[in-house]
C-alpha cells in the first residue's frame, strides 16, 4: 500500500516535471500580433506564421505573400503595424531585423538588423525610417536604401511607434521617459520622465505631445521644451496609442475603458466601458470610433457622444488597432483571422486566416 | 476554474512577489530566493508531517518485510496486515500524498508568479498588466511606491544572470542538477518492493537531469527558484532525518542528525 502511494507521489512529480517541460523547453514559436493597414487600394497584414500578405481590401484576395509562397522560411513574430511610403512597405520583427518591401510585388528590397527584438511600427519621414527596439535603440535609417542615419540611446526597451513632426521625432521608452529627438541627427531636445514605463506611441497635435504610460495615466506635453500641460488618471495601464481628432483625444486603457478628452485641457468628455482591456490605438472614420478589446469585441461609438452604435463580437482577443476606409473596418484578432466588417452595421463582409495561405 | 486559481492563488503570489521586489532594493533575484523561503516556511507544517510520515514508514520497513515474507503468497492477507500494522503504529498510508498535493498548487503558482513577472514580449506584458494589483495600501509607506505598475520593467540583472534569459554560462542548470541530487538522496527511503526500490533509484536520477534541462532553457529566474527551493530543502531534510542514503554515497558524512541520535539510543 504504501509503496503505490509512494509511486503515485512519484507519478505526480513526474507529471509536474512534465508539465514544466512542455511549457518551458523546445517553446513554441512567440505568438504575433500584427495590426492591418490600408494603403491606396491594397490591405497589408503581418500573419501569425510570420508572414508579411498584400490583400485585395474588397474580397481578401492575395496579392503577394512575403516570404514569397512556396518558401517555408518565417520572419519571425510580427507586433507592429506595418508602414508604407514611396511603394516600400517597412516592417519590424522579432527577428530584430527591419524588412523593406516592394509594394508592387512583394520582393524584399532590403533589410537591417537591430540588437534586440523590433517590437513596435516604424514611421516613415523626411526620406527615413524611424523604428525601436528592444536593444533601448531608436534608430533612423535611409527609407530608400535602409543606410543607418543614426541611433539613438534609451535606458531600456523602445516598443512604441515613433512620431515624426516639425523635424522633430517623440518616441517613449520602457525607461519611463519621453524623448523629442532632432529628426536630421537624432540629438536630443528634450526628454520628459513619466511615473511609469512607455510602452506605445504618441499622438503629435496642435503643439501637443500625448502618450499613455503603465502608472494607469495619460500625458499631454508642449512640444516645445517637454513641460506638461496636463495629466489625466484611470484605474490601469494606457498602452494604446492615443488617436486625437478634432481636438479630441480618444484612448482605451486597460481597465476596459474608452476614454475621450479635451485635448487642450485633458478633461473627460465621455468615457465607454467595454467587456474587455484595450491594448490598442483606436480608429476613426466620418465621425465612428472603433475599437476593439481584449476579450474579442468590436465597437462601433459616435465620436462625438461616445453612444455605441454597434458591436461585433469576433470570440478572439483584439490587441491592435482597426483599420478603416469609411465603408469597412478591418480587424485582426490574435487567433490569427481577418475581419472585414461593415462600417455601418458591423455585418461581417469576408474572413480569412493569413497563416493558413 | 482558471479564475479562482488566479484570483486566490496565482495574483496574490505574482504581487507579493513585486512588492517584495519594492522593497529589497529593486533586486528580483533576491526576491525570488526570500520569496521562495518564505513560501517553504508558511508550508513548513505540510512539509514536516510528510518527512515525520516517511521516517515513520521508514521505521516500518523490517515489520513489512516479514510480513511480505509470510504472506507472499496471498495479497489480500498481505494488504490487510499491511494496513493493520500501519493504523498500530500510527501511519496513515496517505501520511505521504496529502502534503504533496497540498504543495502543488504552491509550486506552480510560484513558478506562475517567477516566469509571469518577468516579461520579455507583448503578449507576456500584456498577460502581466492583467494581474497586476493596482492598489496595495502598505508598498507606499515602505518602499515608496505609489503602485505596484510603476515597478515595470523589473530591473532583471542579477550577478551574472539575465533573469528573464537563459544562464549563458550553465553555472544553474548545474547548481540545480546538484542540489536537487542531494536532496533527493537525503529524501530516499529504503522500500521492501524491489520494483518500487529500483523506480525510486531511477527518479533520484531522472529528476535532477529533467529540471537540469529545464533550467537550461528557461529564464534563469526560474532556475534561481530551483536552486533556492532545493537548499531550503536539503537543510530541512538535514534536521528531520539527517543525510539520509546520501551518507551511504559519501560515508565521511556520517549518519548525520537523527542518525546519530539513532545510534544513542541504539546504545541505550
Amino acid at each position: 500500500m504504501k509503496e503505490s502511494i509512494s509511486r503515485i507521489t512519484l507519478l505526480m512529480a513526474l507529471l509536474f516535471v512534465a508539465g514544466l517541460v512542455s511549457s518551458c523547453a523546445g517553446a513554441p514559436a512567440l505568438p504575433s500580433w500584427p495590426g492591418p493597414l490600408l494603403a491606396g487600394e491594397t490591405l497589408y497584414i503581418g500573419s501569425q506564421a510570420g508572414r508579411v500578405f498584400a490583400l485585395n481590401p474588397a474580397s481578401g484576395a492575395e496579392v503577394w505573400q512575403y516570404p514569397p509562397a512556396g518558401d517555408n522560411t518565417t520572419i519571425g513574430a510580427l507586433w507592429g503595424t506595418p508602414a508604407v511610403a514611396n511603394e516600400t512597405l517597412y516592417i519590424g520583427s522579432e527577428n530584430s531585423q527591419l524588412y523593406a518591401l516592394d509594394t508592387n510585388t512583394g520582393t524584399q528590397r532590403w533589410t537591417v538588423s537591430t540588437d534586440g527584438r523590433i517590437a513596435g511600427s516604424s514611421v516613415v519621414a523626411e526620406g527615413k525610417v524611424f523604428v525601436g527596439s528592444s536593444d533601448h535603440n531608436v534608430y533612423a535609417w535611409d527609407a530608400q536604401n535602409g543606410r543607418k542615419e543614426w541611433e539613438f540611446p534609451t535606458g531600456n526597451w523602445v516598443w512604441g511607434r515613433p512620431v515624426a513632426a516639425d523635424g522633430k521625432v517623440y518616441v517613449g521608452s520602457f525607461d519611463k521617459t519621453m524623448y523629442c529627438l532632432d529628426a536630421e541627427n537624432g540629438s536630443q531636445v528634450w526628454a520628459f520622465e513619466a511615473g511609469g514605463a512607455i510602452a506605445g506611441g504618441a499622438a503629435v497635435t496642435d503643439g501637443l505631445v500625448i502618450f499613455g504610460a503603465l502608472d494607469n495615466k495619460v500625458y499631454a506635453l508642449n512640444a516645445d521644451d517637454g513641460t506638461k500641460a496636463w495629466e489625466f488618471s484611470a484605474d490601469r495601464w494606457f498602452w494604446a496609442r492615443p488617436v486625437v481628432v478634432d481636438g479630441t483625444v480618444y484612448v482605451g486603457s486597460l481597465d476596459q475603458t474608452v476614454y475621450a478628452l479635451d485635448a487642450e485641457s485633458g478633461a473627460r468628455v465621455w468615457s465607454f466601458v467595454t467587456d474587455g482591456m484595450i491594448r490598442a490605438a483606436a480608429a476613426i472614420s466620418d465621425g465612428q470610433l472603433y475599437v476593439g478589446s481584449e476579450k474579442g469585441t468590436v465597437y462601433a461609438l459616435d465620436a462625438t457622444t461616445g453612444q455605441q452604435l454597434w458591436l461585433a463580437t469576433l470570440g478572439k482577443s483584439i490587441v491592435t488597432a482597426p483599420a478603416v476606409d469609411g465603408g469597412t473596418v478591418y480587424v485582426n484578432t490574435f487567433g490569427d483571422a481577418l475581419y472585414a466588417l461593415d462600417a455601418a452595421s458591423g455585418a461581417q463582409r469576408w474572413t480569412l486566416t493569413p497563416s493558413k495561405r | 476554474m482558471s479564475q479562482l486559481w488566479n484570483t486566490f492563488i496565482f495574483r496574490p503570489m505574482l504581487n507579493f512577489l513585486l512588492s517584495l521586489y519594492a522593497v529589497l532594493g529593486r533586486n528580483f533575484g533576491l526576491s525570488i530566493i526570500v520569496f521562495t523561503v518564505l513560501v517553504r516556511l508558511v508550508t513548513l507544517p505540510v512539509q514536516m508531517q510528510q518527512m515525520q510520515s516517511a521516517r515513520k514508514s521508514q521505521e516500518l520497513q523490517p515489520q513489512l518485510q516479514e510480513l511480505q515474507r509470510k504472506y507472499k503468497n496471498d495479497r489480500d492477507k498481505l494488504a490487510e496486515e499491511q494496513m493493520k500494522l500501519y493504523r498500530e503504529a500510527g501511519v496513515s498510508p496517505l501520511g505521504c500524498l496529502i502534503p504533496t498535493l497540498i504543495q502543488f498548487p504552491i509550486w506552480i503558482g510560484l513558478y506562475q508568479s517567477i516566469i509571469n513577472a518577468l516579461p520579455d514580449t507583448p503578449v507576456q506584458l500584456l498577460n502581466l498588466g492583467r494581474h497586476v494589483y493596482q492598489q496595495f495600501p502598505l508598498l507606499s509607506s515602505l518602499a515608496a511606491v505609489d503602485n505596484l505598475s510603476s515597478l515595470i520593467p523589473l530591473n532583471n540583472h542579477f550577478l551574472w544572470l539575465n533573469l528573464a534569459r537563459p544562464d549563458p554560462y550553465y553555472v544553474l542548470p548545474l547548481l540545480t542538477v546538484a542540489s536537487m541530487w542531494l536532496l533527493q538522496k537525503m529524501m530516499a527511503t529504503p522500500s521492501t518492493d524491489p520494483q518500487a526500490q529500483a523506480m525510486s533509484q531511477s527518479m533520484e536520477l531522472m529528476m535532477p537531469v529533467m529540471f537540469g534541462f529545464i533550467t537550461l532553457q528557461a529564464a534563469s529566474g526560474l532556475g534561481i527558484y530551483f536552486v533556492a527551493t532545493n537548499v531550503f530543502g536539503i537543510v530541512l531534510q538535514y534536521f528531520v532525518s539527517g543525510w539520509g542514503s546520501l551518507s551511504e554515497v559519501i560515508p565521511q558524512l556520517g549518519g548525520g542528525k537523527s542518525q546519530t541520535k539513532d545510534k544513542k539510543n541504539a546504545r541505550k
